[in-house]
């Protein structure tokens, strides 16, 4: 009996009592059994552990799957992944909401009021820093002020030297806030007054919205999620999807009125069924779903006006992702209830237009659209 | 994860039989768990990486036809062994290779992953050493040797495979296994095997 049978029966348990005593007392008192048992455990550790190094290749995987007929993707899709989406866009978009509402609600509850008929637009504020900016402003007659819901009531205004005051511009149709110490006096019903400390400082107050006010409102950005529904039903899941799956971020800039352009970036995936050769060129379908970057340019349309606070609207996308061409068509509504910040919702038609071996083919899905927009 | 991944193998086999998607589903549980030890095994069987990969694939397209068909097949990694095995006979007997033939293909750097660390280094040309001794066995005590130390049967499934004794396969595996030792050890440095301890 060689050494490695010894070894091989020791560590199987096959030896009996006299075989294993003379296997120990060999081990103990023969250096060279010892180190030849060491590198015969040393040798099958490592070939146990050395599979790590055959895992077989992806393609080789596919090759074997598609001659099979087999869908090579795994099926599981971490639920909690998909989940952090979601709960991303929900947080993100609450966030937001408050953030920009305590923004509004910080303005609208200054020291001052004004009636229904004085309503201010949010877009027509600048400061005067100077007092002879303000006073060359006013003139010594009755002030008749305008805003861009139409006329004010005449208000007389009156330099005081100590309190801080705000008048409409008649020429330019915006209201003034100053940052000098001024007093509105109504002349008959008046549009705003002052109540509570009539001392504001500006700085403090009014910073957030001056961002978002001063810059004539040019640019758009949306921040949306955009579930999605396959035209067929998919039997393949990814195997893991994008953190930020469906969702989706824009910018807009008006070109003309009503008609606005865009560019948008969105985390997705497409549902695809297509034929193709493998390598035996044996004809086999392939379904995947991968996940998609898509970088696309829109153009907008809002053709009317629901009251002052809805604004229907069709969009046309076209962009691209790596495996291919994308066109998306959307009819949807934009939500005003503060001047600058919308919420906007609509339903969105997909295709993704993608070639194999030469031959086109296309992938549709349906999408909802919500989110959040600031204009800026 | 995956309700089927608890399953054992002949669950699996059961859910082969079934329509789609349930049975990528279970061929896919069945990949992941066998392909790395039977990979292993055809590239310690053949002289040639490309060969090893044809063997691989064609051993489970062939497993996969046999398993969703035959309701008598039972043990998966038996099954999926013996087909290598039989695959890896016809090539041998095709090329007539001659059994002292060392692979000059294999290369320790076949076997690297991204480390290098000397003794990730020494633990890669082991590898590659075992490959090359196999290579120098007479080609039935090579298919006994790995497949009972690589794809783990044990010496009586073995001696079913091979529809031989019990005893000839142990004899032919221990030997074939002191053989390896003693082509291995000159290249082979001691210092590894103090990591046992």
């Amino acid at each position: 009996m060689n050494s490695v049978e010894r070894f091989i029966d020791f560590l199987d348990d096959n030896q009996d009592k006299l075989q294993e005593t003379t296997f120990i007392k060999d081990f103990c008192d023969d250096r060279e059994f010892r180190e030849s048992f060491r590198q015969y455990i040393t040798l099958t550790k490592t070939l146990n552990e050395s599979s790590k190094y055959f895992v077989p290749s992806d393609e080789i995987r596919r090759n074997v799957f598609n001659s099979l007929g087999l869908v090579a993707t795994t099926s599981s899709v971490p639920v909690k992944t998909f989940r952090l989406s979601k709960m991303f866009a929900v947080t993100a978009t609450a966030i937001a909401a408050f953030m920009l509402g305590y923004a509004v609600s910080s303005y609208n509850s200054n020291s001052w009021q004004y009636d229904d008929s004085g309503l201010y637009s949010g877009r027509e504020i600048e400061f005067i820093n100077s007092t002879d900016d303000l006073l060359s402003k006013f003139s010594s007659k009755p002030f008749i002020g305008k805003s861009s819901h139409g006329d004010v009531n005449r208000t007389q205004l009156s330099y005081s030297g100590e309190k801080e005051t705000f008048m409409f511009d008649d020429e330019e149709s915006s209201l003034i806030l100053a940052s000098n110490l001024y007093e509105a006096i109504p002349d008959n019903k008046p549009d705003f007054e002052f109540s509570g400390n009539k001392i504001i400082d500006p700085d403090k107050q009014y910073d957030t919205l001056m961002i978002i006010r001063s810059s004539d409102e040019k640019f758009g950005f949306e921040f949306k999620n955009t579930p999605s529904w396959f035209s067929k039903d998919p039997i393949v899941q990814p195997y893991e999807l994008n953190r930020f799956n469906n969702l989706s971020i824009s910018l807009l800039y008006p070109i003309f009125d009503g008609l606005k352009i865009g560019a948008d970036f969105r985390q997705e995936t497409f549902y695809l069924e297509y034929e193709g050769f493998n390598s035996r060129d044996q004809n086999v379908f392939i379904y995947q779903q991968p996940n998609l970057s898509s970088y696309s340019l829109f153009l907008r349309y809002n053709p009317f006006d629901i009251g002052s606070k809805l604004k229907p609207f069709v969009q046309f996308n076209g962009g691209f992702n790596k495996f291919g061409y994308t066109t998306r068509e959307m009819i949807g509504i934009e939500y005003y209830p503060f001047d600058n910040v919308y919420i906007l919702a609509g339903a969105e038609f997909n295709q993704l237009f993608f070639k194999h071996d030469a031959e086109s083919f296309t992938s549709n899905k349906f999408s909802l659209n919500y989110g959040l927009g600031v204009k800026f | 994860m995956d309700k089927y991944s608890t399953y054992n193998d002949e669950q699996l086999l059961t859910l082969l039989r079934e329509n789609e998607p349930i049975k990528s589903h279970a061929f896919r549980i069945i990949w992941d768990r066998h392909s790395d030890k039977l990979m292993q095994y055809c590239r310690f069987s053949t002289t040639s990486r490309d060969d090893a990969q044809d063997l691989f694939q064609n051993t489970w397209i062939s497993f996969f036809e046999i398993a969703s068909n035959d309701t008598k097949v039972k043990n998966i990694k038996f099954n999926l062994f013996k087909i290598a095995h039989y695959k890896s006979l016809n090539k041998y007997k095709e090329s007539k290779r001659a059994n002292s033939i060392f692979d000059s293909n294999v290369d320790s750097d076949e076997f690297m992953s991204s480390t290098n660390l000397i003794e990730e280094i020494e633990y890669q040309e082991l590898i590659a050493n075992f490959h090359i001794a196999v290579n120098c066995l007479e080609f039935s005590t090579a298919q006994y040797l790995l497949l009972h130390w690589i794809a783990g049967l044990n010496f009586r499934e073995i001696a079913d495979l091979f529809e031989v004794s019990y005893d000839s396969v142990r004899m032919k595996c221990t030997r074939g296994m002191s053989k390896v030792i003693d082509l291995i050890k000159p290249k082979y440095n001691i210092k590894k095997s103090e990591d046992i301890k």
